[in-house]
């Protein structure tokens, strides 16, 4: 056992380990200025991510729940859009065309592109 | 514990893993801090600089400004709404008369265009107040005060004396102190031994250094509406960028907008323009000629004129009819931030 694995395979690993999580970390992170937006019938309607409800549009119900939005009822044929189930990530959506709805995940955190605004 | 040999074979993963850690784990490099002083929002973004020291700085910026406006506020209690009432005032404080002979320079480099001896006729208009009402004057109260000619040339200063024998004569440096404050703050900073910090003063900014190796970067509010950006643009070391709008202060009676930004020449507010976007290379006063030199370019009647007059390459203005005229330069820096075809963009 000892033969095969020598002590820097050991640090290997740990490197490995601890570049993996961050990794992860931050690519699951969401910005705290992020919202979900609902385009529905041509209207669209934001509502923040830490709230917890159930949005009932004319086809779709949505649930917000947890920082994670999914479609939970739908009347389209195909039902794609519960299976895609939640959501949780920025700039990730779920369509259901025939209800012509658009969830997405944004972020109004306007600092990204610029420092500073003059006005 | 830890094998000798494997920490001599692999010191240099482990510093990688270490560094790798260490970064991941930092704070970021920016720090910023926002804070009103008499009614302007003061906001500072310092890159790569200590904490505390910038806390020094940003309460030495605060402290000066706040005296600033304890001299110089046009209605509030202040110096020069006591010289305003009775056109006589004894100063202690050099500085004051400092700013002014600065302010006068200003009013004569532009041939008025920015005048600060106009405060009767901005009270007139009702925008001497918190809370703007608005009021439209009767022509001959405009043509009483236009008539005496007010200008900062006509004050008699002495050791430690201001006059004038002008009764029309008021002081209001409103269209100077964003940017004089901006120059200060750069002077703090300079003692202080800050290197690279973005101040933005009211809607004008003013970029010292630069953050790691890229510019500061800013973006310029659209003045048809304040939710959406007109542009962006890079500002180098040094340069500072200003904007004079009609949506800043203005009054909505009869369904025609009236600004404060009251052309000195005829007494009436600006209608040609919606606003005035002037950036300042690298240069002494860069703070308050960015402020100072979009006056003369909102109320002027050719551009062209303008931007021999005031030596001035880089400027653009707005209007509401959503048109803008930019100098062919300036052009050349700025980023559209709006769909194609919304504004017509003509350059001069």
């Amino acid at each position: 056992m000892f033969k095969l694995f020598k002590p820097g395979d050991l640090v290997v690993f740990i490197i490995c380990f601890f570049s993996i999580i961050l990794i992860f970390i931050n690519f699951y992170r969401v910005p705290s200025g992020s919202f979900i937006s609902i385009e529905n019938n041509n209207q669209t309607k934001e509502y923040s991510l830490s709230s917890k409800s159930v949005i009932e549009l004319e086809g779709i119900t949505i649930e917000i729940n947890s920082g994670r939005v999914r479609v939970v009822k739908s009347s389209c044929k195909n039902q794609y859009c519960i299976m895609q189930g939640w959501i949780s990530k920025l700039n990730q959506s779920i369509l259901c065309l025939p209800n012509l709805t658009k969830i997405t995940i944004k972020s109004n955190d306007n600092n990204i592109t610029h420092d500073s605004t003059a006005y | 514990m830890f094998p000798k040999k494997l920490l001599k074979n692999y010191s240099s993963i482990l510093v990688i893993l270490l560094i790798f850690l260490v970064n991941s784990c930092a704070k970021s490099d920016f720090y910023e801090h926002k804070a009103l002083v008499y009614g302007t929002v003061l906001e500072f973004k310092f890159y790569k600089t200590d904490a505390e020291l910038s806390d020094k700085a940003i309460k030495q910026v605060i402290n000066r400004l706040n005296t600033i406006n304890k001299q110089f506020h046009p209605w509030k209690e202040s110096e020069i709404s006591k010289f305003n009432k009775n056109h006589q005032l004894k100063y202690t404080d050099d500085s004051f008369i400092k700013i002014l002979s600065k302010a006068k320079y200003y009013e004569n480099f532009t041939h008025s265009l920015f005048n600060p001896s106009i405060g009767k006729l901005i009270n007139l208009w009702g925008f001497h107040a918190d809370t703007i009402i608005g009021n439209i004057p009767s022509e001959n109260k405009v043509n009483i005060i236009l008539n005496s000619k007010p200008s900062l040339n006509q004050l008699l200063i002495t050791k430690n004396t201001i006059t004038t024998k002008n009764k029309e004569l008021e002081i209001d440096l409103g269209g100077m102190i964003k940017g004089l404050s901006l120059d200060i703050a750069n002077e703090i900073y300079e003692e202080l031994g800050i290197d690279n910090v973005l101040t933005n003063f009211g809607g004008n900014i003013l970029a010292r250094g630069k953050p790691n190796n890229r510019y500061w970067e800013i973006a310029i509010q659209n003045p048809l509406d304040n939710k959406l950006l007109l542009a962006k643009l890079k500002l180098e070391p040094g340069m500072a960028i200003g904007t004079s709008g009609d949506y800043e202060k203005y009054f909505l009676k009869n369904g025609s907008r009236f600004s404060h930004l009251i052309n000195p020449i005829n007494g009436y507010p600006i209608k040609k323009y919606s606003s005035a976007t002037v950036l300042i290379t690298p240069q002494e006063d860069a703070g308050i000629k960015s402020d100072v030199l979009s006056k003369p370019v909102i109320f002027s009647n050719d551009l062209n004129k303008t931007r021999d007059d005031l030596n001035l390459d880089y400027f653009f203005v707005t209007t509401r009819e959503k048109k803008i005229l930019i100098s062919e330069s300036f052009l050349n820096k700025v980023e559209w931030l709006f769909e194609k075809d919304e504004f017509d963009v003509q350059t001069f």
